[in-house]
């Protein structure tokens, strides 16, 4: 049912951002991509008779109380497939209806199904093409807003404006919808359209836009200086994928040529990505340890930065951090911290320290499984406690509306007072960062 | 039932909601029609309340043989959780699993009859196929109906179980309970309604000011963010058994809601009273079709014959159904056997005969009007077909689908539209109902005029 989708995941009070087009990766976290990868996963959907036949007996057999999952599937659908007097479903439908009911019961959003066009659009995702209107999303009050449109995108040309409060998406209300789900109903293919109806303030009349879906131009990283008398340089990351590390390399190199001498790393609104894209980043700014992950059977495994790839001569460093970045996300700024390679700046992360592994499936869907935990080198279960901000800076109503980024601007003051009280291109990464 | 399957496929799925999960079933058929502002008599427009799965239940293991790519995708996927998955796939943790696999699938179909039952579920539906009924003791279901582009899912009382807190406190058949414990029960999306549109309108013709429109809009989330769900609204309707509760109904042809406050508690129902009528008839009602029915009906007509009695009023009025056997068995004891039903199925159709006996040598009246449903439908149309009975008094309610049972050894069931019933000569009742020869609408609240018009029909024959 449509309802399953209707869960308030996170208490109101709390701002959770998302945008639009970056939401199905945000939806599996980042993924667990090396280790794993060899576990035979095509192998295993290799047909076993003896045993499934076993599995059948067994089930017959017992006579406790539990059920088999696959047999019990299996025993329903072919009675239905038999016997329902109503119209005939189509079976793949209702097979991938009982999968995303079986994995709904485990109550671990993270852990989905990805039927061949969602985990096409995934695989897109992760190579860095989006498509969509380009809008970012906000739900707050039980509403669903547009936080900002991005530049260069068709809601930006449509004329959406931050603040527009999302009443219907074709013509059905979202109210009482998870973000999520009204983010999944605004995206689709390039060249598709979606009709917005919109209460705007201070506009009477619901407005109605009708926008044609494109590829956004989404950059993974951007990159200014920020300051220039200072040289205080600046790098947005928006996302772990397999593009990350080259585009934050010549982010760095352009920086350095400039004359970088203090760097604002930016995490806030990254809702992650892939688990190593994240060791290579955090490798540019730290040494050691930068995160353990322990799987199921309680095996940890330790990644430490790769040395080759650290940013050397280093530079005083800052993070933002907010409330939507996660896991990877979380992941380099706890490494960070820990090895106090730089200051936090901003509001608490959003506390995702769950890993996924996607396996492919045959038929080209997909399934997305919480498969480890991960700490932080100092040994922080981020599920439990997310990475807090060495200084504190939160946003406020007045701070988005007059759009001014005080996070940012403090950043910016912490590092330039670090330079101020240090020698120019002091090389010492271990230096004290309260 | 494909047509009918389509109409439901368009609507909201309710069937599987926790407690009202025996109160499946939704408006099926006459909601084009319908309208909030008719007065009149409500049509039969909703499914009933399936007492109980009425064919015999299958035992779920005996099918799972053979393998697809289907199979295989599903296999894979439970491995991999197995394998993989960060916390252990408890032997708890895969039941859990295995019902959301069923549930999901039925959830899938959009069919209100065809429903899943967690192991609570399924006990309140034993216990109310035993004459059982918990929270006010009334059969529900749920009505649709719809109105320009709103579709509404109401709780609409089909009826009170004799003895129990809903028939104390008067509630009637084709009430509607709006508010439970003082918060509006969601039917429909408040920013749908006519009044809504409406103002929408006007505001776009600038007949009223945005304010107005923007607090009527506000209020609608709010009535919405305030009111309670349908599935917990059936949950406390069918499955407390303590405390007050209490309801603003709305009843058919009055403008003023009614308020009252009723009990729950669990309540006891005897599926058969009977009692002489003067002149040598007598009268028996069957509130329910089980196995206990069977029985107390066989003692009461021998009773009857042993004093003499010549005519049988049987009263079927407000009698949801039940079990097709406890049906059988009763339509038996009266035409003394041949064609009791005629079921469609998937590809086949067959006739369901049961062996001579003696035939009851009384004449037969039967009793129906919008609460009589399902197998109590078949009974009383193979009784005309076959016993010569006259049926008196208003429309069935026009449940014609048999349900299958798939009970799964952990306690819980599937419950899936396998067959269609139709009388012994083949009247198919399903979405219309079986309209009496003699109509006799009740009105007053006392006396039974119903009854007094089926004695009036039978004397002459005796």
């Amino acid at each position: 049912m449509k309802g399953l989708e209707r869960t308030d995941m996170k208490p109101r009070s709390r701002q959770f951002l998302i945008a639009a087009l970056v939401i199905s990766s945000f939806l599996c976290g980042f993924t667990y991509r090396d280790i794993g990868a060899g576990h035979g996963v095509l192998a295993a959907l290799q047909l076993l008779p003896g045993r499934v036949a076993a599995a059948i007996t067994a089930n017959l057999a017992s006579d406790d109380a539990e059920l088999k999952a696959t047999e019990t599937y299996w025993s329903v659908f072919t009675y239905l497939d038999a016997n329902y007097l109503g119209q005939k479903p189509d079976s793949k439908q209702l097979t991938y209806a009982a999968i995303r009911g079986i994995l709904a019961s485990l109550g671990d959003r993270y852990t989905r199904f990805l039927d061949p066009t969602e985990y096409t659009q995934i695989q897109e995702e992760n190579r860095g093409n989006f498509e969509g209107i380009g809008a970012v999303l906000e739900a707050k009050d039980g509403r669903i807003i547009v936080k900002n449109p991005m530049a260069n995108t068709p809601a930006e040309r449509a004329g959406l404006r931050a603040g527009d409060i999302i009443l219907k998406v074709d013509n059905d209300m979202i109210q009482g919808l998870d973000i999520t789900e009204v983010a999944k109903r605004i995206r689709g293919h390039r060249g598709t359209k979606v009709k917005l109806a919109i209460k705007r303030e201070g506009v009477p009349k619901p407005l109605e836009f009708e926008i044609e879906r494109a590829v956004i131009p989404f950059e993974i990283v951007t990159w200014k200086m920020e300051d220039d008398a200072s040289k205080i340089g600046y790098i947005r990351l928006g996302q772990f994928n397999e593009k990350s590390d080259e585009k934050m390399d010549d982010a760095l190199t352009q920086l350095e040529r400039l004359g970088m001498r203090g760097l604002v790393l930016d995490l806030r609104e990254n809702p992650g990505g892939l688990l190593d894209v994240a060791v290579d980043i955090g490798s540019r700014f730290t040494r050691g340890d930068i995160v353990i992950v322990q799987d199921k059977g309680g095996k940890r495994t330790t990644f430490s930065a790769e040395p080759s790839k650290y940013h050397d001569p280093a530079c005083p460093l800052a993070v933002l951090i907010d409330q939507n970045s996660a896991s990877a996300s979380e992941i380099v700024a706890g490494a960070i911290r820990d090895h106090k390679a730089g200051t936090l700046v901003g509001v608490d992360t959003f506390g995702k320290g769950l890993v996924q592994t996607i396996f492919n499936l045959e038929g080209g869907a997909a399934v997305s499984v919480t498969t480890m935990k991960y700490f932080t080198p100092s040994g922080q279960d981020v599920s439990r406690e997310k990475i807090h901000p060495d200084v504190v800076v939160e946003l406020t109503e007045q701070d988005l509306k007059s759009k001014k980024d005080v996070q940012l601007e403090r950043a910016v003051q912490i590092l330039r007072e670090r330079l101020g009280a240090t020698q120019v291109g002091t090389r010492n990464e271990k230096r004290d960062s309260t | 039932m494909r047509n009918r399957v389509k109409t439901i496929a368009a609507w909201l799925v309710v069937a599987a909601f926790a407690g009202g999960a025996f109160v499946a079933g939704a408006e099926l058929r006459s909601w084009q029609t319908a309208s909030m502002s008719s007065g009149s008599a409500p049509a039969p427009t909703y499914a009933l309340l399936k007492l109980t799965p009425e064919w015999s239940p299958v035992t779920l293991a005996t099918t799972g043989q053979g393998t697809s790519e289907n199979r295989e995708l599903v296999r894979s996927i439970v491995k991999h959780l197995k394998d993989y998955y960060v916390e252990p796939i408890t032997g708890e943790r895969e039941t859990a699993m295995a019902r959301g696999a069923v549930r999901a699938m039925l959830e899938y179909l959009s069919d209100p009859d065809s429903r899943f039952l967690d192991p609570k579920e399924r006990a309140l539906l034993d216990d109310a196929r035993e004459g059982r009924f918990h929270g006010i003791g009334a059969v529900l279901a749920l009505r649709r109906q719809k109105i320009g582009d709103l579709d509404m899912a109401k709780i609409v009382v089909v009826s009170p179980m004799p003895g129990s807190p809903a028939a104390a406190a008067g509630l009637k058949p084709g009430d509607s309970i709006t508010h439970l414990d003082g918060k509006w029960i969601v039917t429909h999306d408040p920013f749908k309604t006519p009044e809504i549109k409406n103002m929408e309108r006007a505001v776009r013709n600038k007949e009223i000011d945005e304010f107005t429109f923007q607090k009527a809009c506000e209020a609608a989330f709010k009535k919405f963010k305030e009111g309670v769900q349908i599935r917990d609204a059936l949950e406390a309707l069918t499955a407390r058994s303590s405390g007050e509760i209490s309801l603003q109904i709305e009843r058919p042809g009055r403008k003023e809601p009614i308020e009252c406050k009723l009990p729950c508690r669990s309540t006891q129902v005897d599926p058969v009273t009977a009692r002489m009528l003067k002149k040598g008839i007598v009268y028996i009602r069957i509130s329910q079709f089980n196995k206990r029915a069977v029985s107390e009906f066989g003692a009461e007509l021998n009773q009857a014959r042993a004093n003499g009695a010549k005519g049988l009023v049987l009263d079927l009025r407000d009698n949801p159904g039940g079990l097709m056997d406890a049906a059988t068995e009763v339509t038996r004891r009266i035409t003394g056997g041949g064609a009791i039903a005629v079921i469609r199925e998937k590809g086949r159709r067959h006739t369901i005969r049961v062996p001579n006996t003696r035939r009851l040598d009384m004449h037969v009246a039967v009793l129906i009007n919008s609460g009589t449903a399902s197998v109590a439908e078949l009974v009383a149309g193979t009784l005309r077909d076959n016993a010569a009975a006259s049926l008196v008094g208003t429309k069935t309610f026009g449940d014609g689908l048999l349900q299958t049972p798939l009970l799964l050894h952990d306690g819980s069931a599937a419950v899936l539209t396998t067959g269609r019933m139709l009388t012994a000569k083949g009247f198919d009742f399903e979405g219309r109902g079986l309209k009496p020869d003699r109509e006799v609408a009740q009105y007053k609240r006392n006396g039974d005029a119903q009854l007094e018009q089926t004695v009036k029909i039978l004397l002459p024959k005796l």
